[in-house]
């Protein structure tokens, strides 16, 4: 909202320069988001007559004016026109200093030197925007037009929060703030009440009294067409924003800015019955709005008809027909309190956001209504109006309310000793009434303008107010720190950004909604578990259409996004929800996702880069598994069926199980895929459930560190291609672990294929470490050894390639 | 040399052996002599031979020069997101003050994220355009939502600690609105806290508030709370910081006005205590709220939320 503080100062006085108002009203709720100052240092405008008009001598648009301030003649060149000697014009002398801090110059056109020039409009601030015309003066010749149209006015442009909407949403509101954080006294203004009216035949018809509470309609005529608006008023609008239409108009709006009560004024001569009537809409009806646009009416929009049909959106807008015009010379002047849903409803369902349904549906002083209409006589009496009828409908004044405030609760809160009385003090200074109500209470009547205030907790918020946040100390509570535990799932998901990280993931977050046709590039068959989406009702564009339920769809966007920009090596992660609808429901998943492609570490001098493939992130599943204290043995990997996971390469993807429950997935995404994202080199993708890894039995169960240093033994196996890696590890591993009273390790350290091995087979070497609680001989590991790989070689089908030693290669 | 001249052939060895020979007047004479000369051979040797393998190594050590100027190996370590770095300082501040982290589904219904915040059926904040409904049927408490803000956790919350003192919590997490510019995002995240016990005031609340605003923004950092207004918390309170970028001079980010907005606060409503399970006469307390996003797009100058959300390693690696 826009306050000119020339405006502001017909109300209030204050001592304070523009900037201390300004942060002294932010600090008291009504946020003055910036002063707008466009006129500061304005000087040298004054309003001058004008002597004779001549030709330009060599510019035929322009002319040369000769003027008069009262003291000095000078000589002005001018593209205005429509004027004529004895005219009284806006003046800027050389030397003055024009709004926008535009120094005034003597300049010369064509030879015909020009001192200073005649203002337009837009100069100033009586336009909203440029136009030729002058503004026809009525001030006195030399009248300084700096101080009589405040040109150097600075306006706040003020934030309202919504609870301040109701009651600050005009001059009057702010000056009630201004007025009780100064001190000072308020000052209505000019006012005029109709007196006695003679009767009249109009006639008024509230049909709805549970949506209009009061409604005051003045009868207002003029013998001769109506004078012009006065200048200071334009000015006014124009400092809000609001340009000057018709006199009658412009005052119905400058009421509605000053007391923050809309008005509306009816042409008189087009009503039909001479009737005007507030009642629901009835079925088929329809309206033209002033802006033009017309509105088929439901029986939910409150109108204001005439005898026949609706001429205005009660509260909203009025309709073409009974509009002021330049011949209007009779009207019904509308000063009314509407239901604030009603006016709510029908100003949304009609696109019609006026500044009229802004104030009433947040809600009008019920009891400003009679007061509004007073002051907006006294102003069209001003421009020539005289009031002869007067009809209405409701109590000037609705019944008086008022709410307890209990001091213990008032000090309890705000956490600073402060006496009832003193509270008093503060609530009165806003119009509140105060009467005490037993020791340590207080009876505060609340003023009819505070429809915000209901409740005792209304009224702890406008002490604390204005006794100043600044003012309330800083403290830290006392007490005892909670005792519940950090959740057990934002532990879980801790752990696996930790593990993620350091494995050299970074970490992304991508939106966890697609469109539909996402599911066509993944591959997702409609039978799908993950085509059973959830879905959002109003997407704002296509790809909010449904939520996730896999991080693939996110995390190859993310590939997408890199690959387009070049970027082919790429490593993330993301924890989140994916999201699944099914029979019982919608559920919300936590999920670690990993996706890469390229490498994971760049090649450097010193070797090449380390490929982020199928087993890296196998690896890092592992690891989080392992640094949650789940053994190894208890993820199970296996081959997927057929179509399960029909974004990822058949052949190189698998299903994690703990416990033998699925929990994850990991592979190298489908060659489809890979070409319908747009990626140069596949990518790999795996997500895993994040609330079995904290959900499951964890034992960490510390073993004894061995005094004897342990024995290592490598082989190398000629294994059957069709044999996994896994059957030859876990054969090994039982063999070892047979052996009586030694421990024993297995692990794989390399993998070949090709020269020197024979087609359809591969060789396997292993890592043995064989641990006793004794010095082991070597004569008893070559014993343990020689039954390992009898028993391996049995169990699947291997031959021993040879204790081969020089094969081995130190693992990287 | 050593074998010549001290072996069991050499030339002093021989010396000695045919000490025996000499008269005995000479011999220890002689005898002396040669030992003397034995040791100082010996010695000599010894010198050389320490020389010759400090030369050795000297030279050794110098063709095992590296170029130290070489890059070192970078470990292979993933960068970590901004939005969690600062998340995750948030709640550290948090814990240290003895709050709890909770969480809470982002598939909300209307009476958690709307009616049990004072925020009844027709406000104006409930309006379509501000929230993603879910193509779903409505529940026995209304239709389904993406939550809009980390609020309904305060009532979730609440509603588990089943009347147990204190709750102090923080809950961090993603909300959704119907916005998109360069400064909203349809997802992002926010921080919602919340304290209640017996004897609570607007007093506690700038406590805890201002600790964290020197904790996330500098011990000398200017605070300036404000009135406002939030459905759910009644005195509600803007906190603002002077503009670090301006030393509140006025600059863009601030739009001149030398502050910049960090958070949203307040007591708690006591009809939201009432939702949460607990008595408004016995009890009160404060909630807060913060955008995880607009305080690292502040302390990043980031200038568009965007880049959070696209996954650009090119803005990832910078954190």
């Amino acid at each position: 909202m826009r306050v000119p503080l020339s405006w502001l100062r017909t109300f209030v006085d204050w001592q304070d320069d523009v900037a201390e108002l300004a942060s002294a009203l932010t600090a008291r709720g009504l946020s003055v988001e910036t002063v707008d100052w466009p006129g500061r240092g304005c000087a040298g405008i004054v309003a001058a007559r004008i002597n004779a008009i001549s030709p330009h001598p060599t510019r035929s648009n322009l002319s040369v004016v000769e003027l008069s301030d009262g003291h000095n003649l000078a000589n002005v060149v001018t593209s205005a026109t429509g004027i004529a000697p004895g005219d009284t014009v806006p003046w800027a002398r050389p030397g003055g200093i024009l709004p926008g801090w535009r120094t005034v110059k003597v300049r010369s056109f064509d030879g015909v030197p020009s001192a200073g020039l005649l203002c337009s409009c837009l100069d100033l601030g009586c336009a909203l925007e440029e136009s030729e015309t002058l503004l026809p003066l009525d001030q006195p010749v030399g009248t300084d037009l700096v101080r009589a149209l405040f040109l150097d006015d600075p306006v706040l442009e003020i934030e309202l929060t919504p609870n301040y909407a109701t009651h600050c949403q005009s001059i009057l509101g702010v000056a009630r703030e201004v007025a009780a954080l100064t001190g000072g006294r308020l000052r209505m203004p000019d006012r005029m009440t109709t007196g006695e009216c003679a009767l009249d035949s109009f006639r008024l018809n509230v049909a709805c009294p549970e949506l209009c509470s009061r409604y005051v309609a003045r009868l207002v005529r003029w013998e001769r067409e109506p004078a012009p608006t006065p200048l200071w008023m334009v000015r006014h609008l124009c400092q809000c924003g609001i340009r000057s239409l018709s006199p009658i108009v412009d005052i119905t709006n400058y009421v509605m800015l000053e007391l923050g009560q809309p008005l509306h004024a009816f042409d008189r001569a087009h009503l039909h019955g001479d009737t005007v009537c507030v009642r629901r809409a009835l079925p088929g009806e329809h309206l033209t709005t002033l802006d033009g646009r017309e509105h088929f009416l439901q029986a939910t929009d409150l109108v204001i008809a005439d005898g026949m049909d609706p001429i205005a959106l009660a509260g909203v807008m009025g309709g073409t027909g009974t509009s002021i015009t330049e011949a209007t010379l009779d009207v019904v002047l509308e000063s009314a309190v509407f239901s604030a849903d009603a006016v709510g409803h029908t100003a949304r369902a009609h696109g019609l956001h006026s500044e009229a349904a802004q104030r009433f549906s947040r809600g009008v002083d019920p009891a400003g209504v009679t007061a509004a209409s007073d002051r907006a006589i006294a102003l069209l009496r001003m421009v020539g109006g005289t009031v002869y009828g007067e009809r209405t409908f409701g109590p000037a004044e609705p019944p008086p309310r008022s709410v307890s405030l209990r001091g213990a609760r008032l000090r309890q809160w705000m956490g600073v000793r402060l006496s009832t009385s003193a509270a008093g003090r503060l609530l009165s200074a806003l119009g509140f009434e105060i009467q005490a109500d037993g020791a340590d209470r207080l009876r505060v009547n609340v003023p009819s303008w505070r429809s915000d205030v209901h409740d005792e907790v209304d009224l702890i918020e406008e002490v604390c107010r204005m006794y100043g946040y600044e003012r309330i100390p800083a403290t830290l509570p006392e007490g005892a720190p909670t005792t519940v535990a950090r959740p057990p799932l934002e532990r879980t998901a801790d752990a696996a950004r930790k593990v993620a990280l350091g494995a050299g993931f970074t970490e992304v977050i991508p939106y966890t909604y697609h469109s539909r046709e996402l599911w066509d590039r993944l591959r997702i068959p409609p039978e799908h578990p993950w085509h059973q989406a959830v879905a959002i009702a109003n997407p704002m564009r296509v790809d909010q259409e449904v939520l996730r339920t896999t991080t693939a769809a996110s995390l190859l966007r993310v590939l997408e996004t890199n690959a387009r920009y070049r970027r082919l090596d790429v490593a993330c992660f993301e924890v989140g929800p994916v999201f699944a609808s099914g029979t019982h429901g919608i559920a919300e998943i936590a999920v670690l996702g990993l996706a890469g492609m390229g490498c994971i570490a760049p090649q450097t001098w010193q070797g090449p880069g380390t490929p982020c493939d199928f087993f890296r992130l196998k690896g890092t599943i592992c690891a989080l598994a392992a640094r949650l204290g789940i053994a190894g043995d208890r993820l199970i990997w296996s081959v997927p069926a057929a179509g399960e996971l029909p974004t990822l390469h058949p052949g190189r993807a698998a299903l994690l199980a703990l416990d033998g429950v699925t929990i994850g997935w990991a592979g190298q995404c489908h060659p489809n895929v890979q070409e319908a994202f747009g990626l140069p080199d596949p990518a790999v993708l795996a997500e895993i459930q994040l609330e079995p890894l904290w959900a499951v039995d964890r034992s960490i169960v510390f073993q004894p560190i061995p005094r004897y240093p342990a024995v290592r033994r490598d082989i190398a196996l000629l294994v059957p291609v069709e044999r996994s890696a896994a059957e030859v590890q876990s054969a090994l591993h039982q063999a070892a672990t047979s052996l009586p009273d030694l421990r024993t390790e297995v692990r794989l350290f390399d993998l070949y294929q090709g020269k020197g091995v024979p087609a359809g087979w591969r060789s396997l070497a292993f890592t043995l470490w064989f641990q006793a609680e004794r010095t082991l001989r070597d004569e008893e590991v070559d014993q343990a050894m020689a039954l390992v790989v009898r028993a391996v070689t049995d169990a699947v089908g291997a031959s021993l390639r040879g204790a081969d030693l020089s094969a081995w290669q130190p693992p990287h | 040399m050593r074998v010549q001249y001290l072996g069991r052939k050499g030339v002093i060895t021989s010396a000695l052996r045919v000490l025996g020979q000499l008269p005995a007047e000479e011999r220890p004479a002689q005898g002396a002599l040669a030992n003397q000369l034995r040791t100082e051979i010996g010695q000599a040797l010894e010198e050389a031979r320490g020389a010759l393998a400090r030369r050795t190594l000297d030279r050794r050590l110098v063709e095992e020069t590296i170029d130290i100027t070489l890059p070192g190996y970078p470990p292979t370590i993933g960068h970590p997101h901004p939005l969690i770095i600062l998340r995750n300082d948030i709640e550290d501040i948090f814990a240290a003050m003895g709050f709890t982290m909770s969480l809470g589904p982002e598939i909300e219904d209307e009476w958690h994220n709307f009616e049990a915040l004072n925020i009844p059926p027709g406000h104006p904040a409930r309006e379509m355009q501000d929230s993603f409904y879910i193509d779903a049927a409505p529940t026995g408490t209304g239709r389904l939502l993406l939550r809009t803000q980390m609020s309904p956790v305060q009532i979730r919350f609440m509603r588990a600690q089943a009347g147990r003192l204190p709750v102090r919590m923080v809950a961090p997490g993603r909300v959704y609105r119907r916005d998109d510019d360069a400064t909203h995002s349809p997802m992002f995240h926010q921080c919602e806290g919340l304290l209640v016990d017996h004897g609570i005031s607007f007093a506690h609340l700038k406590g805890v508030l201002s600790a964290l605003a020197h904790r996330l923004f500098g011990p000398s950092t200017r605070i300036r709370f404000r009135p406002s207004y939030f459905p759910f918390t009644e005195p509600s309170v803007e906190v603002d910081v002077g503009c670090t970028l301006c030393n509140g001079h006025g600059c863009r980010t601030c739009k001149q006005s030398g502050w910049v907005e960090v958070l949203g606060a307040g007591m708690v409503h006591p009809r939201v205590l009432e939702a949460g399970g607990y008595d408004p006469e016995e009890v009160s307390g404060f909630a807060f709220g913060l955008g995880i996003d607009r305080l690292a797009m502040l302390r990043y100058q980031v200038d568009d939320i965007r880049a959070f959300y696209e996954g650009d390693m090119r803005c990832s690696e910078q954190f």
